[in-house]
């Protein structure tokens, strides 16, 4: 394995063992009442879905276990993770709840100001290194590739229209989230709360990794027989996403479209040298999101596409000494180089 | 020809090259010849074969060829045609021909005759984002042709294996070009050139051994820098035993210190990245070698060969470039204007050289490189170190 690729699948392992292992190798810290974060504890207002919600069968189910740090990181670190995970929730999950919840915006501040500070620095380097669902989702290539099955190469249309789904998703979470907060709607809570997290994938796929079975079905009403079978579906889509079409996937995922916001301007930025390039092909050709502005730029360039997760499978394809280069605030972290 | 270079060759080493060259071609069941470096040789190799590139620029042959084609065709396929009335040409199980050019293409028809030919189309499109699937698409119909008609399984294991053993002799190409660039005079142009063509048809395992001895021997020795003006030389290939060229320039005292031919950097110096070992990824994996990163003429990349020159000559602080066209190529020839426009704005001096196999022209040729030279020393010291 090559330089690059060896270092991120490292992180990515480790990653992966903490944010959803972190409940059992941290649990010493866990207690119901202590805030074992210096951020601010978000919590249900009283009253808040005192009817049914959380009720057995529900697909939703609280772990009732304590995340480590009261935090929300910018990957999909799931709040479905066995003994509570390292860090609370996703960005989605974080919004969706506290919309719903009518929290006030000055116990947010914390939490938003660290979320910025993170995509700040790293920008979707997070999804590429980090995220644990990416994580299984570059197994699951990694697997096809043992397997010699060729991989699924798509139009960059598609890709644009991913995101637009990506957009549809988020804005219809967030405004369900924000309506079922007053108090008018609020019987509605108990089946529309956290309306991404119903039909994500990582609800289901988490907590299998404590070996816990998650909520797979909820056939009680017609509301919960729907999410039941849009989360089936959805996880079909990613598996098979993740099988043919490497990280198409995270072209779709919410969380990802948040980070994205902060790709550009953020501290980690990918350069291309022109006068370098031979337009061979081969950076295109190893983007696991399937971009190829980084192969058609034919001048110097920053290419911080939103699509990017900063994986720099690129930079280490690329066979021309110094024509992609990855920098941290200027600051030179790694060039292309053929051997 | 042979004997000749390698008795004024300074190292010892480069002996391997000039023996290689001066062989006579086996007849070798084992081997598939091949034309230009569109023709992806893992894919040979991985069949079992030994592949052979039989490109040549031979004044003799080209002669002998003009009576087979016309003799207002280029020297390159004169050369061809007159090596495909060889016996060792007849017993080549194979021969592959990239339809890169009109006269490769029509070359195919004609050997057909004889010989069992393999036409490989490629195209015209140099873009990865419409070709490389096409170019893929070629590669695969010649893997499963080779499959079909040899009754071989060409495994992918074994491709990879081959690929690995392409990569070496990269790496190992590499070296050899970097260190020549960065020690003017450390090894000839001749050497280099020779070396580039014992390529052709030597094992990529014996032959990357070879180059690491010759830059080995080469570091130990003494280097004598002469000081000569250290161009980059472009355009048509240097193909031995045509070195008329370097002789020319070394009587002009002017040295090659580059060079981005399709018969040495061409060939030599892309690796083959792997992006995915699966077979599909493989194959595409070489389009891109192959193709994609080509500076073949016969595809519209001409600014990407004018970066490469600029890149070229700033990156080893070189003085200049001499363009050469093999007289009757009309791809070289007729990019020889933009190229120069390109290269006017880049500052970068450009003497086009026009010339054919034969030696008539010699002393003409020096004196107009000797004018070259004069203009480069006038312009100071600006790339020397
Ligand atoms: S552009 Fe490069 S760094 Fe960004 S996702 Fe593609 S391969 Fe990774
Ligand atoms: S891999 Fe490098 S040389 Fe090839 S097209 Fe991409 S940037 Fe250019």
């Amino acid at each position: 394995m090559k330089r690059i690729s060896a270092a991120r699948r490292s992180v990515q392992v480790i990653s992966l063992i903490l944010l959803i292992y972190g409940g059992y190798l941290f649990k010493g810290k866990q207690e119901e009442t202590g805030n074992s974060s210096l951020l601010p504890r978000l919590k249900a207002p009283a009253g808040a879905m005192s009817t049914t919600k959380f009720q057995p069968g529900q697909i939703l189910w609280p772990s009732g276990d304590t995340p480590v740090l009261e935090s929300y990181p910018p990957s999909l670190v799931c709040r479905f993770n066995p003994k509570g995970g390292m860090f609370k929730a996703c960005i989605v999950h974080f919004l969706s709840e506290n919309l719903t919840w009518q929290t006030s915006f000055k116990y947010l501040l914390p939490h938003l100001s660290l979320f910025f500070l993170l995509c700040f620095l790293l920008g979707r380097m997070w999804c590429g290194w980090v995220c644990p669902i990416g994580t299984v989702g570059d197994f699951l290539t990694w697997l096809r590739r043992k397997m010699n099955v060729p991989a699924r190469r798509f139009p960059s249309g598609f890709r644009i229209t991913l995101r637009g789904f990506s957009y549809g998703l988020l804005s219809l979470s967030l405004s369900i989230s924000a309506f079922i907060g007053f108090p008018r709607y609020a019987r509605f809570q108990c089946y529309w709360f956290l309306p991404y997290c119903q039909v994500c994938p990582a609800r289901l796929l988490c907590p299998l990794f404590g070996l816990i079975k998650p909520n797979w079905k909820d056939f009680s009403t017609g509301i919960t027989i729907v999410f039941t079978l849009l989360a089936w579906v959805v996880l079909g889509l990613f598996l098979a996403a993740f099988y043919w079409g490497r990280r198409v996937w995270c072209h779709l995922c919410p969380v990802g479209l948040v980070n994205s916001w902060f790709n550009r301007g953020a501290g980690m930025e990918l350069h291309k040298k022109a006068i370098k390039c031979t337009k061979c092909g081969y950076c295109a050709e190893a983007c696991p999101m399937g971009l190829t502005e980084m192969y058609q730029a034919s001048s110097d360039t920053v290419f911080n596409q939103p699509g990017c997760i900063m994986c720099w499978r690129c930079v280490e394809n690329c066979p021309r000494d110094n024509c992609l280069t990855v920098k941290f605030f200027g600051r030179k972290i790694v060039a292309s180089k053929w051997r | 020809m042979a004997q000749l270079l390698r008795q004024r060759s300074v190292l010892k080493s480069s002996a391997f090259f000039y023996e290689a060259l001066a062989r006579e071609p086996k007849p070798a069941g084992s081997s598939i010849g091949y034309f230009c470096h569109l023709v992806p040789e893992e894919i040979i190799i991985a069949a079992g074969f030994h592949p052979q590139r039989l490109c040549a620029t031979d004044s003799y042959q080209a002669r002998s060829g003009e009576e087979l084609v016309s003799v207002e065709a280029c020297p390159v396929v004169k050369s061809i045609a007159g090596l495909a009335r060889n016996d060792f040409f007849r017993s080549l199980p194979l021969v592959v021909l990239p339809g890169s050019c009109d006269g490769k293409t029509r070359l195919a028809e004609l050997l057909s005759v004889t010989t069992e030919v393999y036409f490989l189309d490629v195209g015209r499109g140099a873009d990865y984002l419409e070709n490389a699937s096409f170019w893929a698409e070629k590669y695969r119909q010649f893997l499963h042709f080779l499959r079909k008609r040899f009754g071989i399984t060409a495994s992918r294991e074994k491709m990879l294996q081959a690929c690995h053993a392409t990569n070496r002799r990269t790496e190992a190409f590499r070296r050899l070009y970097r260190y020549r660039a960065e020690n003017p005079g450390a090894i000839s142009a001749f050497d280099y050139f020779a070396a580039a063509s014992a390529s052709f048809f030597c094992d990529p395992v014996t032959w990357t051994d070879q180059v690491h001895r010759l830059l080995e021997e080469s570091q130990a020795t003494a280097i004598k820098n002469t000081g000569w003006p250290r161009l980059l030389l472009a355009g048509s290939p240097i193909l031995f035993p045509a070195f008329k060229l370097l002789e020319v320039l070394e009587e002009a005292h002017l040295e090659v210190a580059a060079d981005l031919t399709c018969g040495a950097y061409g060939h030599l110096f892309d690796p083959v990245e792997i992006d995915e070992e699966t077979e599909d990824g493989l194959l595409r994996a070489l389009a891109l070698k192959y193709i994609g990163g080509s500076l073949c003429p016969c595809f519209p990349n001409l600014g990407k060969l004018a970066d490469r020159i600029q890149d070229a000559v700033s990156e080893y602080r070189l003085d200049g470039v001499v363009y050469y066209v093999l007289r009757l190529c009309q791809v070289y020839d007729l990019q020889t204007i933009t190229l120069r426009q390109i290269l006017k704005d880049g500052k970068v001096p450009l003497l086009a050289i026009k010339t054919d196999l034969e030696r008539e022209d010699r002393g003409q040729l020096i004196t107009r490189l000797e004018a070259l030279r004069e203009m480069l020393g006038e312009k100071g010291e600006r790339f020397k170190r």
